[in-house]
């Protein structure tokens, strides 16, 4: 059994990282702060460890797709983050993608929701 | 807290300098929200302070997450040949301080204490120099991408034409060939620098040995920092030949810079004076080899005169064939 469980958590890890960039990007039409992402994620179900964030957020900053500011009237100063109008456009594009990537998949594993669903 | 300090301090030291404030900062609140998210009552602030930062991971985990990638002065690509040249030049320096301190004992067996005070400066100032280059050099490969030439292609926007032809046997260069040349090389650069006055004729007279040198000492030691520049730029040529492997058009082109710095050198050093001994043939007299006038000096003062000559034409001339051999190999399909 734990052989089983070995090999979902590594196909699931593996799907996880590629799917946190899309996540981080889907909340971000509002300005928000590296840990209220990481509550906010979590509460939606999606588990993001801070030290995975944090370091993902500049990335995606560098990139472009965010920007930041640092808000400073708060009794901590926090770094908040908003998707960049370049950031807005990639996620529209993403979203689409991935619903693609959803409807070709089920497909392929006969669940609902795939293309053929409806017929069998 | 001090413990935050202290975590915070361990990650953002690994990272680039304009990060690290706004790391620093970033991390702190972080650890904050966190600790008073899980903040109730029974349980001390330390405790989940600590567990908090457990799971934020080691601070050098954490760091290499905030880099993204790793970084290498010189990366494991090159790491091998990097390791193997050391290896070569410090053994080839070593047997050449070696000999010239057999030479110098033998000749002068009542000074080898000096001599041994003079090996071991030696050692001192060439190994840690050589190894020095050596670094410089493969920063350059590593960095610069100075010999990388074809490969570069195949990390981004690479296409299958881009693959580079499986090198024919024609177009390799044998391990030996660099091995032997940097082998070369750094026992010219130990006979320039340390011994040039051992280069030439032994001569024994009851039990002891003298010499006759080749070279002009004066001259020679006025030439010596570029002489050093020179084998050095050549030893380089000789490590990109090891590295890649096979002749490209790149390093073709840099043989053929370094090989016409030597010639334009060597030549230079040929109309401006002379770095041969001047008084070759008096001192053969001196020491009672030949008589003057006599036939065998007018012999031997030929064979010195045709020797220094063509010692000098003969290696220009390979610097050139070697061009033309670099520019070859590397054409050839």
């Amino acid at each position: 059994m734990s052989d089983i469980n070995e090999h979902i958590d590594k196909i699931m890890h593996e799907l996880r990282r590629g799917t946190i960039t899309i996540g981080v990007l889907s909340q971000l039409n509002d300005p928000q702060y590296g840990y209220s992402l990481v509550t906010e994620l979590k509460a939606k179900g999606i588990q993001v460890e801070p030290g995975t964030l944090y370091p993902l957020l500049r990335r995606l900053e560098k990139q472009g797709l965010l920007e930041s500011i640092w808000d400073t009237n708060e009794s901590r100063p926090r770094k908040y983050y908003v998707l960049s109008s370049l950031g807005k456009e990639v996620i529209e594009q993403v979203s689409k993608e991935w619903s693609q990537i959803v409807t070709n998949l089920n497909d392929l594993l006969n669940l609902e929701g795939g293309r053929q669903s409806g017929n069998n | 807290m001090e413990i935050i300090n202290r975590y915070v301090y361990a990650v953002v030291r690994r990272l680039p300098q304009k990060q690290r404030d706004d790391i620093a900062n970033e991390l702190r609140v972080l650890v904050e929200d966190m600790v008073e998210e899980r903040t109730q009552e029974g349980v001390s602030t330390d405790e989940i302070v600590e567990e908090v930062l457990m799971e934020l991971g080691s601070p050098k985990q954490l760091a290499d997450k905030y880099r993204g990638s790793k970084r290498y002065l010189i990366g494991p690509d090159y790491f091998e040949s990097y390791f193997s040249i050391n290896k070569i030049v410090l053994l080839a320096v070593s047997i050449a301080l070696g000999v010239v301190f057999a030479i110098e004992t033998i000749i002068n067996p009542l000074e080898i204490l000096d001599h041994f005070i003079g090996l071991i400066v030696s050692i001192f100032t060439i190994v840690p120099s050589s190894i020095g280059w050596i670094t410089i050099v493969f920063v350059l490969i590593e960095h610069l991408g100075v010999i990388k030439g074809e490969d570069v292609n195949l990390e981004k926007d690479w296409h299958p034409s881009n693959l580079p032809p499986v090198p024919n046997e024609k177009k390799q260069i044998k391990q030996s060939e660099p091995i032997f040349g940097i082998i070369f090389l750094i026992f010219l650069i130990v006979a320039f620098t340390v011994s040039n006055q051992y280069i030439g004729v032994y001569l024994v007279n009851d039990n002891e040995f003298s010499t006759i040198p080749f070279f002009h000492k004066g001259s020679l030691s006025a030439y010596l920092p570029i002489i050093v520049i020179v084998l050095g730029l050549l030893i380089m040529k000789e490590i990109f030949k090891l590295v890649l492997g096979r002749w490209t058009i790149k390093l073709a082109f840099y043989n053929l810079i370094t090989n016409v710095i030597t010639f334009a050198f060597v030549g230079w050093i040929m109309v401006n004076s002379s770095v041969w001994n001047p008084n070759f043939m008096d001192e053969m007299v001196q020491a009672g080899i030949v008589e003057s006038g006599s036939e065998g000096y007018q012999a031997i003062k030929l064979i010195w005169e045709i020797g220094t000559q063509w010692t000098i034409i003969i290696f220009m001339l390979s610097l050139l064939w070697d061009v033309g051999v670099g520019f070859f190999k590397a054409r050839k399909k």
